[in-house]
């Protein structure tokens, strides 16, 4: 299957509970085959998103548009949508065969057809012996992939994924996750998965949406993400960075780590650098090594700088540290940001 | 002990055993006679026609009610209440009650008397006292359509709205949800319930005794009416009639208990 795949794109999406916003006029781009992350602490708004999308919940405002064509008016049944959400959510009276089926009798596919697209789904999340087992009698994990086994066999346009591995044991956790990306590759359908884990959308995603207090505070690759953070929190939610206090004046920021030309404007910032970003030198920026610790691939220093401000950064396994020290950054990979 | 003794004892006598009788003996007469009874015979028929009629109007209210509170968005709390609030509400009150409203001297026939519907009494319909049963019926359907109502209701805690977003984004619309979701978790609660409501109703004596007639009457009011015969001679038959009822509703419970258990491994 190469079919092209869906653009899903969210104009101004609002929604309130009890008259607290949830969601506050998002807008995000989903490319067609892509597999995009929706990534956020709890309580950001990105399953409530994803609801509305599927059309489970009604937005107060904003549209939702598949390949530009505004889906508000459909139901949720209507919606060329599947979704698998937290639990496996399997019909507990149904077998997990006639479970994967259920869309398909929905939409009224031909009983002969629906065998046999049910067992290449199965075999598709590698189940297809378990066809007339019942629910309750499979683990967790072959559940969740029963649940996607029956999203994937309606052949939907988008595919919404809510968390759907955040029941699983950490185990079974990335054998599933191997699996969606695989299928989701393979089958080219543009995917929408919410999680608060951003590892997990690091390593799975083609882009993330970073939602912040209801809103898209950063989209893009992953990398994005690492090398160039829009803004504080975008750095803060990554974490791991180093923040220093900058002052911007006339074209130059001043730091701990020195001076260089700059495009932001005049005022206070702060300078961000990543701890892989920061490399010991025979000569440099001196400083003070305060804590040394080995985590195995590399060791966590943190040092002081002659101003007193404090940097960590990542030193090869094998160095022996003396206690004074220099270190090298290069400008290109710190980031200025606001405040 | 005692309450197994006493089953014993009628047992016993169902098959002949008094005692306190000359020339009594062990004999079937007593279970072979019941059905040339003719006031056995039709009460046999009233007393399965009140309680399949009172289960079958208990299921539909109750599961109607229950599907209606959970749908409602205001109010919920009050009218769930209110659906529920006959249930600490003993049968022999519930049977009074309805004796006060339906009765041809009641307050509905008051009421109707009042707005001109009817004309005195005897122009408002017999309900109860009836040769059909309508006051039993009511009292039933008003007591156990809660009872039935309150299981679903359980049954359809908040797991069962998840399942039925599944089924939505599975394209399933409101009339498929009910049938190929909500119904199917419900049925395995409702069958169990509504052997008991069966049971009750068809063992009941308090209710047909305050509400229907002395002929024809439900089996077990006739058992009482042969057990306080005179004649100590009909004192077997009242035996008989009480272990048949007893056999009846010990076969629906265990039929109940069946389910009930493979209830609880599905959903285990």
């Amino acid at each position: 299957m190469t079919a092209p795949g869906t653009t899903v794109e969210l104009r101004g999406l609002t929604k309130s509970y009890d008259g607290t916003q949830v969601v506050a006029d998002l807008n995000l781009v989903v490319r067609p085959g892509s597999l995009t992350a929706l990534l956020g602490p709890s309580g950001c708004g990105k399953t409530t998103t994803l609801k509305v999308v599927a059309g489970l919940l009604d937005a107060d405002a904003g549209d939702v548009l598949f390949d530009g064509r505004s889906v508000l008016s459909l139901r949720a049944e209507q919606r060329p949508v599947a979704m698998v959400f937290q639990k496996p959510l399997l019909f507990p009276h149904l077998s997990l065969g006639d479970n994967v089926g259920f869309g398909l009798r929905m939409r009224k596919v031909p009983k002969k057809e629906r065998v046999e697209r049910v067992e290449r789904a199965l075999e598709l999340v590698r189940l297809q012996d378990l066809a007339s087992r019942r629910v309750g009698e499979v683990s967790g994990g072959q559940e969740q992939r029963v649940a996607l086994a029956r999203a994937l066999v309606t052949e939907p346009s988008v595919l919404l994924l809510d968390e759907p591995f955040s029941a699983l044991d950490a185990s079974l956790r990335g054998e599933v996750r191997d699996l969606v990306r695989g299928l989701q590759q393979e089958l080219g359908v543009t995917t929408l998965f919410v999680t608060h884990d951003q590892e997990e959308a690091v390593a799975m995603s083609d882009d993330i949406a970073l939602l912040l207090e209801g809103k898209v505070e950063q989209s893009g690759p992953p990398r994005d993400f690492y090398a160039a953070p829009a803004s504080m929190k975008v750095a803060r939610f990554f974490g791991g960075r180093n923040e220093l206090t900058a002052i911007v004046r006339e074209g130059t920021v001043h730091s701990a780590l020195g001076q260089w030309a700059t495009s932001r404007p005049d005022g206070d910032a702060v300078l961000t650098v990543r701890p892989e970003a920061v490399v010991l030198a025979s000569e440099g920026l001196p400083a003070t090594v305060l804590e040394a610790r080995f985590l195995g691939t590399h060791v966590a220093v943190t040092v002081e700088l002659a101003d007193g401000s404090r940097l960590q950064l990542h030193a090869p396994p094998s160095v022996t540290l003396p206690s004074h020290v220099h270190l090298s950054v290069d400008p290109a990979a710190t980031t200025l940001l606001e405040r | 002990m005692l309450f197994l003794g006493g089953l014993g004892l009628g047992v016993a006598q169902s098959f002949g055993y008094l005692p306190f009788l000359p020339g009594w003996h062990w004999s079937l007469d007593a279970y072979s006679g019941l059905l040339d009874d003719k006031a056995v015979r039709q009460s046999f028929v009233l007393t399965f026609r009140i309680a399949f009629l009172s289960t079958g109007l208990a299921v539909v209210v109750g599961v109607g009610g229950a599907l209606l509170i959970r749908s409602t968005r205001r109010g919920k709390r009050l009218l769930s209440a209110l659906f529920q609030s006959t249930l600490p509400v003993p049968h022999v009150v519930g049977a009074l009650a309805m004796l006060l409203l339906l009765s041809q001297g009641g307050t509905l026939s008051r009421l109707t008397n009042a707005v001109g519907l009817t004309h005195g009494s005897q122009g408002f319909p017999e309900l109860a006292g009836d040769r059909f049963g309508w006051a039993i019926l009511a009292e039933y359907v008003w007591k156990e359509a809660p009872f039935i109502g309150v299981v679903v209701l359980s049954a359809l805690s908040s797991g069962v709205a998840d399942l039925e977003d599944a089924a939505r984004t599975l394209g399933a619309g409101p009339a498929a949800r009910l049938r190929h979701v909500v119904v199917p978790l419900i049925t395995p609660g409702v069958l169990a319930t509504s052997i008991l409501v069966f049971a009750y109703s068809f063992g009941s004596y308090e209710v047909p005794y305050l509400l229907g007639r002395p002929y024809p009457a439900t089996l077990p009011v006739v058992a009482y009416q042969y057990y306080t015969d005179v004649d100590l001679n009909a004192r077997p038959v009242a035996m008989a009639i009480c272990v048949v009822i007893a056999v009846l509703i010990a076969s629906l419970v265990a039929l109940y208990m069946l389910l009930a258990e493979r209830f609880v491994r599905r959903t285990a």
